[in-house]
């Protein structure tokens, strides 16, 4: 059938498509591959890890604050500090039910801590966690005793947070760290041995039945091929703490928030993991005791984001949401910002309903004693 | 030999002073799966399609900073398919191409098998001028062969949808995915009316695959009972909403 008689058929007013395309597109140009079996994956070597006092969902299970305020972005489109910072502020307080800011960082994290900030910069300048949450903080961490040593910022990709502005120029005393590093504008050393290659911690893998093999283009962004995907040394070794601030975007009919953040921005190896297995990779990765037993805060920044095109920037699908959420839990976190931005896409027609699909990983998440999935269980602070 | 095939399919990119004053401040390539160190996550959807290699330039026109994808498929289709499924609400469309869609800060349009996208942060009606001559100056550069003749055939952009698997799919119209969860292998036409109905046609690999498609019980699918699926040859049939 060629597509003019197509949309006879269809009744569709005039003849919209090519004649023949259809028939002109090879067969062999169909990539998708059928839907796979679950991988068989080492989730059950971390679970047997002890739990500890810091593991998620740390000190406030099913608890999280949503703060908002219309005011925090400007009409270019810029988030604004001095908003940033009380937003910040507001949601910490609410948070701990402390009255002093100071007192309620400290619930959290101690001068001794060698403290990461986990950015999100992979959507560029306009879609990435912002200066100004960032900023904010840094700032209160300095308020409360933290010194600026013990800060990184860190990512996997060193390249997505300098083009974002996550820079040692912008952020003075604050080391900005990454797994995929480079020397003299090349990926690989002296050596001729992939740079970032010093940066895993071979100790630490998460195993999933699935590979792919990788050219020479590919490889320096993934590490390594195979089915393992290893943890950067960033989070097994020279950090104490975590604190998670992504930024709210969507990956289709799921979000794109705490766990997806923490999991993909700590391995290598995550083509592999992107199609059949993402919701897995997300929940089964921060089961693994260098993420559940670091992270304590989640600060989800929601100033900008966006409701479609996720996890790249295209513009047309931007927004201010103009809206933080903080918790320790990040999986009530992940369901609340679940509903903020499935709302936006349906309300935009992007999406006539809501999918249990797009809360596969928050589940499972559950099922590991990540947090709390379930919406009826979570307590929701709302402030303006 | 990999590398010769993406020569043979190589395109023509700007190049200093094509428009008057037009820079080329800097070019970088991205072909096969490397679009994974480009966008991560979001490569899945282009590689489902059918992706051979991008190149993004930095250029500057009229003391503006532009920022070019230029995005070669496998197809014609395929690039249109991935213009289908960015394409939402535009300001200005299918004036140059009959798939082209203007916001201010970005242009999108396909072109043969190329889909390209264009930024600048400068939201004001110059810029947007200055996109429309660089887009056109880029569908100069290429021009199309009757055997790389363009997959649509009126102003389609926000009405017709090609995807080549699930991602793409999720993308143009989420609410039939069910319908499609067990299977990989098919490519689906579709258009969607003024009052939001889609409907659609859809090519399968194989005959058993189509067969099974047709055969599913389309009302058990939650909210979705009101469509009706036809076969129309063996690996072929039409899906239409009746209405909502």
């Amino acid at each position: 059938m060629d597509r003019r008689k197509f949309f006879k058929v269809l009744g569709v007013s005039g003849a919209g498509i090519a004649a023949g395309s259809l028939a002109a597109s090879p067969l062999s140009a169909m990539q998708s591959l059928a839907p796979q079996e679950t991988p068989e994956t080492n989730i059950n070597e971390a679970l047997k890890w002890p739990r500890t006092e810091t593991s998620m969902p740390g000190k406030f299970r099913g608890k999280v604050v949503k703060v908002t305020d219309m005011k925090s972005v400007d009409s270019n489109d810029q988030p604004v500090d001095s908003v940033a910072y009380d937003m910040v502020a507001k949601g910490l307080l609410l948070l701990t039910g402390e009255k002093n800011l100071n007192k309620a960082w400290r619930q959290f994290v101690s001068p001794e801590d060698r403290i990461g900030l986990k950015v999100n910069p992979i959507g560029g300048p306009v879609l990435s966690t912002s200066h100004a949450v960032t900023g904010a903080i840094i700032r209160q961490l300095e308020e409360s005793g933290i010194p600026r040593r013990n800060i990184v910022i860190w990512d996997r990709r060193q390249e997505e947070l300098t083009a974002s502005g996550f820079t040692e120029e912008k952020y003075p005393g604050i080391r900005i760290a990454a797994t995929e590093t480079k020397e003299n504008d090349s990926f690989y050393g002296k050596d001729g041995k992939l740079l970032s290659l010093n940066n895993i911690d071979n100790n630490w893998a998460y195993y999933a039945d699935v590979e792919e093999e990788y050219d020479a283009y590919t490889l320096p962004y993934m590490t390594n091929q195979g089915k393992y995907s290893y943890f950067t040394k960033i989070c097994t070794r020279e950090l104490d703490k975590i604190i998670n601030v992504p930024i709210m975007k969507n990956a289709g009919a799921a979000v794109t928030l705490c766990l997806k953040n923490l999991a993909f921005g700590s391995i290598t190896n995550t083509s592999r993991l992107h199609k059949y297995h993402w919701h897995h990779t997300c929940a089964q990765v921060c089961a693994f005791p260098p993420l559940r037993d670091k992270v304590v805060l989640n600060i989800a920044d929601g100033l900008r984001g966006c409701y479609d095109g996720g996890p790249g920037a295209n513009p047309q699908f931007l927004c201010s949401y103009n809206t933080i959420l903080v918790g320790t839990d990040p999986v009530a976190v992940d369901r609340i910002g679940h509903d903020i931005i499935i709302g936006r896409r349906i309300a935009e027609g992007r999406q006539r309903e809501d999918s249990e699909k797009g809360i596969v990983k928050l589940k499972m998440a559950q099922e590991y004693g990540l947090g709390t999935a379930d919406k009826a269980s979570i307590e929701l602070i709302e402030a303006q | 030999m990999k590398l010769l095939a993406l020569l043979l399919l190589s395109f023509n990119l700007l190049t200093d002073g094509q428009i008057p004053g037009l820079t080329v401040n800097s070019q970088k390539e991205w072909p096969g799966q490397s679009l994974y160190g480009f966008m991560n996550g979001g490569s899945e959807l282009f590689l489902e399609y059918g992706f051979l290699t991008m190149t993004e330039q930095n250029v500057t026109v009229s003391d503006k900073t532009f920022g070019i994808e230029y995005y070669l498929m496998e197809t014609e289709e395929a690039a249109f398919g991935i213009y289908s499924v960015h394409c939402f609400k535009c300001q200005r469309a299918d004036s140059l191409t009959l798939s082209e869609c203007y916001i201010p800060t970005y242009m999108q349009f396909c072109h043969g098998k190329l889909y390209v996208t264009i930024t600048c942060s400068d939201r004001s009606p110059a810029t947007g001028e200055l996109m429309n001559r660089l887009a056109t100056a880029i569908m100069n550069n290429n021009p199309l062969t009757e055997e790389k003749k363009f997959p649509v055939e009126r102003p389609a952009s926000g009405k017709d949808y090609f995807v080549m698997g699930n991602l793409g799919l999720s993308a143009a119209n989420i609410s039939w995915c069910p319908f499609f969860e067990h299977f990989g292998h098919y490519s689906l036409w579709l258009n969607c009316d003024g009052d939001n109905v889609f409907s659609g046609e859809v090519r399968f690999l194989t005959a058993e695959d189509c067969k099974r498609f047709c055969e599913q019980d389309f009302s058990a699918f939650q909210n979705e009972s009101r469509i009706r699926v036809s076969q129309c040859s063996e690996t072929e049939c039409v899906i239409r909403e009746i209405n909502r």
